[in-house]
């Protein structure tokens, strides 16, 4: 299984329509795939075309349990698996945290006992530096940080390099830029910015700026279904590719070290 | 490679008596079609074969198959009953002579093109050379100067190390704006002496980088020409020059009034593929005047660009390599321009290459002089007695008339040993040239462009040939309009005109057939078919001079490039680009948006990994396809769009992948299609000129017939009345040994 978690260190930026239309694109390509919320404002089932509030399981009470305990999943759009965060009371979001702080890979304990049949795992992880945050990003295999083209998101960009750092990085991290709009001035200077700053590790793919993200969500569909020719649910197919291609990538380079004989590292 | 030199020396010497015997031994009509047959059937058995030996001993064979018949031309058929004769006998020798002398300079110049690469440039920028782009310009219109200067800034080169200059001529204070917004240096000076090459000097003056690149105004170059073309400066110390092609992204008028546009390689493909590489590997390539760098020290070595010729691009190279300095020719298409768009701006061109290449000629002609081999005076050599066609191509033209009109019999032989002879030497050099030039010159289109100017250079080059230093350099329009099109007749009338005499030939050697009774009928025939030849081609000619209406001020180029749209509403579409031009774009999107004509939308288009948004107006919108017009640009949005547009490094590699490869036989059937097309075209729109042509040949048949026949009709009455018997009694002559046959 391959766990990507979706980052951002500033609210706004779309990060929830990211990981949830990301999931539902991959999903597309036939594997199985899992969303998995571990934001407090529990959006990402929502995303998903599932109710708010509708079950009590979820993330917390998971991660509170020490593990899934039987549960099975919800299924949402486009046949993703969703676990939500999950309702928890102030009480019991103070123990998650602490249990959460004192187990750093606790969220990747909870996904390897899906087993090997899940291909995917998106992870909706809450605006950083936090509990969630870090629990994400330690339990990852690809850290996707969304960034806007704005100058508030521009702002943050040193604090999550230092976020990065401190969660102690995963094997990947790139970063997407989402609400892309090359036909503003304004947006195209801050994404060659974040070009000369991050280099290789800024995608080449961009989510473009689009009314059909919104009015998705407003109908609770993800864009690939909702409107399946416009430019965004291009960008998600193309972002659901370069991921697969990525893992590819990741795997041959396992194969590749392992390969190797013992002695020659 | 030396002992296989001297193999190659000795084998020649030792088939040198065997050529001349094979060359000076007379046949007969009958033998010598034989062995005409023969060779003929070698030929085509060796042309089934690829590669480049097969190429040169075709070569060979069609070098010794001519110099027979030339060697039988000058032993065996110069003689002539009158004055008249000699002379218009001599001046169709002199033009078979120059044709064999330029195509066997011709097997030389290609025996072996060299197909150049670029040479990678060092890893550290610092090492780059400084590189001065300069693009003269004189009265051409903004919007065909913009696109150049916006591509030249955009040029992949350290920006420390490039600066474009715009070098103004025509001092115009809106250029002056254009270069201050843009980031280009803007140069005048304070005469025009010289025109371009003295521009350039004077450009030279003021500027300091070690490179020159020079683009002419309308040559938009692609982001990689520097990385393809400075790094064999740094290999070779001693090289003045990397030369690069034209490439013409538009129809020139005669691609687009023949509608052969991207069917069939225009007039420039053959010397841009095939002999600047020719000349490339004999080190002789030759500077072109744009799209090339040079290097600075070589230009100031020689006193700067050349002002003796009217092409001081050729002279200027020529004084290169006489102080031995090399020349390069790289055949990547890393730039695009704008051919001329009419027939009249095209033969003005064309009159300035051919008064200054013969200019050449007189004032530092390349055989004589210090400092450049053989090979290289060859090549030069060929490449000024190539603008020398007009006489040649005149004279064979016009040569069927000596005989029809006047009765001159300018080649002393028997109609079927004159065959025999010809047609082995015709179908050789056709066959050993088409090997060579095929993928860059169809059959027989060589004498529609030759026709189309040989009227027109005539008096210039003969001019520039007797007073070398009258030339004016006359500046090539470019990027006009044709609103409503129609024959030239300015133009027309010499092609015209020459088709009406050879169609008064035609009558009046019809009306000698029907009077002397088919006494003369071989060469009659003879004379008749090279007459139709003529006739074909010149109605290939008057199919140009009808310019095709061109309304578009932009040139659409077809390009396959991912694509988006976005609506007013914010609502997007993903799409793929159709085409592409300054003036907007065909988009076909994955579903229809909901968008009206006027509407103000953004069109992405993502180039490699690089994606430029440009706003327009919808034009039209007919289901999943959308036009959009792009109207006046802000000027950073111009520079997005002149990089997708022409910047990307292989956006013209391939023109010409999807050219069928040629067919002599149907390149033939389309030269005589659009020569016969064009000559009903023009008598159906001229109607009055056609009407009194076909009475002016009519009356000269009839009065012709009249004159022969001394104004006794009786017996031609009598010999039409007994032609039906005749050919009956023939028949029955005939017949009796087919049946008693086996």
């Amino acid at each position: 299984m391959t766990t990507i978690a979706v980052l951002s260190i500033k609210g706004g930026v779309g990060r929830t329509t990211v990981a949830a239309n990301l999931a539902v694109a991959l999903a597309g390509g036939g594997d199985r795939v899992v969303a998995v919320d571990v934001d407090p404002r529990d959006q990402l089932a929502l995303h998903l075309g599932l109710s708010p509030g509708g079950s009590p399981f979820g993330f917390a009470s998971a991660a509170l349990d020490g593990g899934l305990g039987g549960h099975t999943l919800e299924r949402g759009a486009g046949r993703v698996g969703v676990l939500r965060f999950g309702a928890v009371g102030p009480r019991r979001r103070g123990a998650l945290e602490r249990c959460l702080a004192e187990r750093p890979r606790l969220l990747r304990e909870l996904l390897d006992e899906l087993g090997t049949s899940v291909r995917y795992a998106v992870v909706d992880a809450a605006v950083g530096p936090s509990p969630w945050f870090h629990q994400a990003l330690a339990s990852c295999d690809l850290a996707l940080v969304v960034a806007t083209p704005d100058a508030a998101c521009f702002a943050t960009l040193p604090s999550l390099r230092a976020a990065l750092d401190a969660g102690g990085r995963p094997a990947a991290t790139r970063v997407l830029l989402n609400l892309a709009d090359p036909g503003r001035r304004l947006a195209r200077d801050v994404h060659a910015l974040l070009g000369a700053t991050f280099g290789d590790e800024l995608l080449p793919i961009t989510i473009h700026c689009d009314e059909a993200l919104r009015e998705a969500l407003a109908s609770q569909r993800p864009i690939l279904t909702a409107a399946p020719s416009s430019q965004a649910a291009d960008d998600f197919r193309r972002l659901a590719d370069w991921t697969a291609r990525f893992d590819g990538g990741r795997d041959a380079a396992l194969r590749a070290v392992d390969a190797q004989p013992r002695g020659a590292r | 490679m030396r002992w296989q030199g001297t193999l190659l020396l000795a084998a020649s010497a030792a088939a040198l008596p065997a050529l001349w015997a094979f060359v000076t031994t007379p046949l007969s009509a009958g033998p010598q079609l034989v062995l005409g047959l023969t060779l003929l059937g070698a030929a085509l058995l060796l042309d089934r074969r690829r590669g480049a030996v097969a190429t040169r001993m075709l070569a060979v064979c069609s070098v010794a198959v001519s110099l027979r018949y030339l060697y039988w031309r000058v032993t065996r058929t110069f003689e002539f009953d009158s004055p008249a004769a000699a002379v218009c006998g001599a001046l169709l020798l002199g033009a078979e002579l120059y044709a064999f002398a330029v195509l066997m300079l011709g097997f030389f110049q290609t025996v072996q093109p060299f197909g150049r690469h670029p040479t990678p440039l060092p890893k550290d920028p610092a090492r780059w050379p400084t590189v001065d782009v300069f693009i003269p310009t004189y009265n051409e219109p903004r919007s065909v100067v913009r696109p150049t200067v916006l591509a030249a800034l955009a040029l992949d080169w350290p920006r420390d190390r490039l600066r474009v200059h715009l070098l103004d001529d025509g001092r115009r204070p809106a250029f002056r704006a254009f270069a201050a917004a843009a980031g280009a240096r803007y140069v005048t000076r304070p005469d025009n002496l010289h025109a371009k090459a003295g521009n350039l000097n004077h450009a030279l003056g003021v500027t300091d980088g070690e490179l020159v690149a020079v683009f002419d105004c309308d040559h938009v170059a692609t982001r990689s020409f520097l990385q393809l073309t400075a790094g064999w400066f740094l290999r070779d110390e001693r090289l003045a020059l990397v030369q690069t092609p034209h490439h013409f992204y538009n129809a020139d008028p005669i691609e687009r009034n023949t509608r052969q546009f991207r069917r069939v390689p225009n007039e420039g493909e053959l010397f841009y593929g095939l002999i600047q590489p020719g000349n490339d590997f004999w080190n002789a390539s030759f500077f072109c005047g744009s799209c090339a760098v040079l290097r600075r020290s070589a230009l100031v070595e020689v006193g700067g660009i050349q002002t003796e010729s009217i092409t001081e691009d050729a002279l200027t190279a020529l004084r290169l390599q006489r102080r031995g300095w090399s020349t390069a020719y790289l055949s990547i298409r890393q730039a695009a321009g704008l051919a001329t768009d009419t027939l009249a701006a095209h033969v003005t061109q064309r009159i300035r290459w051919a008064q200054g290449m013969v200019q050449i000629l007189r004032v530092d002609n390349p055989l004589g002089g210090r400092g450049l081999g053989l090979a290289q005076r060859l090549c030069y050599l060929n490449a000024i007695l190539h603008f020398l066609y007009a006489v040649p191509r005149l004279v064979f033209l016009a040569a069927p008339l000596a005989y029809l009109l006047f009765g001159l019999h300018i080649c002393h032989t028997a109609a079927p040993v004159l065959l025999a002879y010809v047609l082995p030497h015709l179908v050789f050099a056709r066959l050993a040239n088409a090997r060579q030039t095929g993928r860059f010159r169809y059959a027989f289109w060589d004498q529609v462009y030759e026709t189309i100017l040989a009227f027109y250079i005539l008096v210039p080059t003969l001019t520039a040939l007797l007073r070398p230093r009258a030339g004016v350099f006359k500046v090539t329009d470019k990027g006009a309009t044709i609103e409503h099109g129609g024959l030239d007749r300015r133009l027309a009338w010499p092609y015209a005109a020459m088709l009406v005499a050879l169609a008064v030939g035609l009558a009046v050697g019809a009306a000698r057939l029907l009077a002397t009774g088919g006494d003369d009928v071989g060469t009659v025939l003879v004379n008749a078919a090279w007459s139709a030849g003529s006739i074909v081609v010149l109605g290939a000619a008057l199919c140009v001079a009808w310019e095709q209406p061109q309304r578009r001020a932009t040139y659409r180029v077809a390009m396959q490039l991912r694509a988006m749209v976005t609506a007013p509403s914010g609502h997007t579409r993903s799409a793929n680009l159709l085409d592409l031009s300054l003036g907007g774009c065909l988009l076909r999107l994955g579903d229809g948006i909901a968008v009206e004509p006027g509407d103000r939308v953004t069109v992405g288009l993502f180039a490699g990994e690089r994606e430029h948004a440009l706003r327009g107006n919808v034009v039209a919108a007919a289901g999943a396809t959308l036009r959009v017009s792009f109207g006046e640009l802000p000027l950073d949005e111009e520079a997005r769009l002149v990089e997708v547009l022409f910047g990307r490094p292989d956006a013209w590699l391939d023109w010409d992948r999807r050219r069928a490869p040629d067919h002599p036989l149907a390149s033939f059937a389309t030269v005589v299609a659009t020569g016969l097309g064009a000559i009903g075209r023009v008598a159906a729109a001229e109607r009055r000129i056609a009407a009194s042509a076909t009475a002016v040949v009519a009356i000269a048949g009839a009065v012709s017939l009249l004159a022969q026949t001394g104004f006794h009709l009786q017996p031609l009455f009598d010999r039409l009345a007994q032609l039906p018997g005749a050919v009956l009694e023939q028949a029955a002559l005939d017949s009796p040994p087919s049946q008693s046959g086996p």
